[in-house]
């Protein structure tokens, strides 16, 4: 098998050409900037959260870097509404899987979401019902197990094109969550979105995010995604995509070996260009595997539930 | 550094220019001191906004800003002595090209904030500048005493007003004063087509438009770098997307490989003087 096949992915019927994607929310979602990402070499791209209607978000402070490579943002799911989505997709050809991320309120707006949308040149849809800070837009949805199950049972009709479910670190139980997903007919899970935050500011006595409380990503929360990635993996069979805190390529890998066919990178770019991330993400990648002994990314899935080489 | 939490620094001193512009000094924090001219700062009002804003000045470090909204306007609240949430440098900055024979800088209204500083960095280099500033009226025009005065006194540097009114200056555009210098230093042969020059304009983006067209009717070859600050930005570290603009497959966010670009860029904006973006990404005409 050539090296280039060796991080080549096949996922809910769409193949990419490595694992590594770009996560929703990060970078825009304007058509430049896609085709960029995709020109660096990201695998697949997750647009940013679309909605029915324009949202303009938060007032800023939107987003603040952490140290250690984390970050906390409360952007408020801004967006330019379906409608503006697809009329700016139209005629577009990407030389990449693109997915679009949406929200909606309630299964009915998120349906409508995906037939405005699906006759469009992407390739799935990634359910949002993780936003932590988007009030009855975001994990207000995904953390109640039922109302998963009825909304994703009311859409996975609407489209043809896989349906990805992104869940929230911040439940009791995220494999209950995931579970009303999969039994709903999700084709996928994208595990996980950011952990609830916030930070003060110990001059003002203020808090810094202008919505207060926030999402925080990036290697504060590793542990967290690579945790709840190995979990649903034990209990559930659809394909899991990990995201949370992939720095390096290693952090890829580990999640690999949690259970995640691919990964979504997002914090990490606000370090480094795309054009550096995800061509040394692949030749890490690659240079590991053929080290290892592996012949295809895939068999790295899950080998962390098995015996331990000893 | 530039990847941080905002930093809380103490105003040390406000200068009030008219009733919508003022500078705010505060003590020079160690992360700014690399910053280069066309670069900008994160300043977080605490509780209210955060809003990019260029540097004006350096030791004490200012910055000018001119009262446009509810971010700007919960800063004009705020007394020396309260805090200022920074974080930066951000963005790029301008480049003094070393070949260039001439250097023209042209600032509209509040455009000419972070434009000050380059000056001083051309004029430090014995850099041969025209200066070009333009303002609704006279009040609005920034630094102008002190620009005259030194005109007067720097044998390379020459200084150009316009209002829309009249009241001080040259009654136009300031872009109209530029392309009637320019023509008359061609006339009388002091400018060839060719000659080796670079033009900085920040300022509302139909005057950089302008400026743009008509610099590449002057000059054959001309090094252009302009800040577009007209357009929205939000989390101002490349990550939010608002500030991308459209352009081909190249992905320029002003925040991270703006806000100063070059001609190059500039002829690649199919939006460039006609659409920026708003807060939730609509296309707006300027």
């Amino acid at each position: 098998m050539s090296a280039i096949k060796a991080l080549q992915v096949e996922i809910t019927g769409i193949t990419f050409k490595n694992p590594f994607f770009l996560a929703s929310g990060i970078l825009g979602a304007t058509l430049s900037m896609i085709h960029r990402v995709i020109q660096a070499g990201a695998g697949g791209i997750i647009t940013k959260s679309t909605g029915i209607k324009p949202r303009e978000g938060y007032n800023n402070p939107t987003v603040i870097a952490l140290d250690n490579y984390s970050m906390l943002n409360a952007v408020g799911l801004s967006n330019i509404g379906v409608s503006a989505l697809a009329d700016e997709l139209k005629d577009q050809q990407f030389s990449a899987p693109v997915f679009a991320s949406i929200f909606g309120s309630s299964a009915d707006e998120i349906a409508s979401i995906i037939r405005v949308l699906n006759p469009r040149c992407i390739n799935g849809f990634e359910i949002n019902l993780s936003c932590p800070h988007g009030g009855i837009y975001g994990a207000a949805l995904g953390s109640d197990a039922d109302m998963v199950h009825s909304v994703i049972s009311s859409i996975v009709d609407e489209t043809d094109k896989p349906i990805w479910v992104k869940l929230t670190p911040n439940v009791t139980n995220i494999v209950q969550i995931a579970r009303a997903a999969e039994d709903a007919g999700a084709s996928a899970l994208v595990a996980i979105n950011t952990l609830k935050a916030m930070a003060i500011d110990i001059r003002t006595r203020c808090p810094i995010l202008s919505n207060k409380i926030g999402g925080l990503s990036g290697a504060a929360i590793h542990p967290v995604a690579v945790q709840c990635v190995y979990d649903l993996y034990r209990n559930i069979s659809i394909p899991i995509i990990g995201v949370g805190g992939v720095i390096t390529w290693e952090d890829a890998v580990e999640l690999m070996l949690a259970g995640a066919q691919a990964v979504q990178v997002g914090t990490a770019l606000n370090w480094k260009d795309p054009e550096v991330l995800f061509p040394e993400f692949c030749s890490g990648l690659q240079t590991f595997l053929k080290e290892e002994g592996f012949k295809n990314v895939k068999d790295l899935l899950g080998l962390a539930h098995e015996e331990p080489i000893s | 550094m530039s990847l941080t939490k905002p930093h809380t620094i103490k105003i040390t001193q406000i200068v009030e220019w008219n009733e919508h512009v003022r500078t705010f000094f505060i003590e020079y924090p160690e992360f700014l001191s690399s910053f280069r001219s066309g670069q900008f700062a994160m300043v977080w009002i605490p509780g209210i906004d955060e809003i990019p804003l260029g540097i004006s000045h350096v030791d004490p470090l200012g910055f000018t800003v001119e009262l446009v909204g509810s971010g700007t306007q919960g800063l004009f609240n705020m007394n020396v002595g309260d805090y200022l949430g920074v974080r930066g440098p951000l963005g790029n900055s301008f480049s003094i090209i070393p070949e260039s024979e001439l250097f023209l800088v042209v600032a509209g209204g509040i455009g000419f904030a972070p434009l000050r500083i380059l000056v001083f960095d051309l004029l430090r280099e014995k850099k041969p500048v025209l200066l070009f500033h333009g303002a609704r009226t006279e009040s609005q025009l920034l630094y102008y005493p002190e620009f005259t005065n030194l005109a007067e006194e720097n044998p390379h540097l020459d200084f150009f007003v316009a209002t829309d009114d009249g009241s001080c200056g040259e009654h136009c555009l300031i872009t109209k004063s530029y392309e009637r210098v320019v023509q008359e230093m061609k006339e009388s042969n002091q400018l060839q087509a060719d000659t080796s020059i670079t033009i900085f304009g920040v300022g509302p983006e139909l005057m950089l438009k302008s400026l743009y067209d008509s610099s590449l009717t002057f000059f054959n070859n001309p090094k252009l770098q302009m800040s577009l600050t007209d357009r929205y930005m939000k989390c101002g570290t490349g990550v939010c997307g608002s500030c991308n603009v459209d352009n081909d497959k190249l992905g320029i966010r002003l925040c991270k490989e703006g806000p100063v670009l070059n001609k190059k860029q500039l002829s690649q904006i199919s939006t460039f003087g006609k659409y920026g973006r708003n807060a939730s990404g609509q296309l707006y005409e300027f």
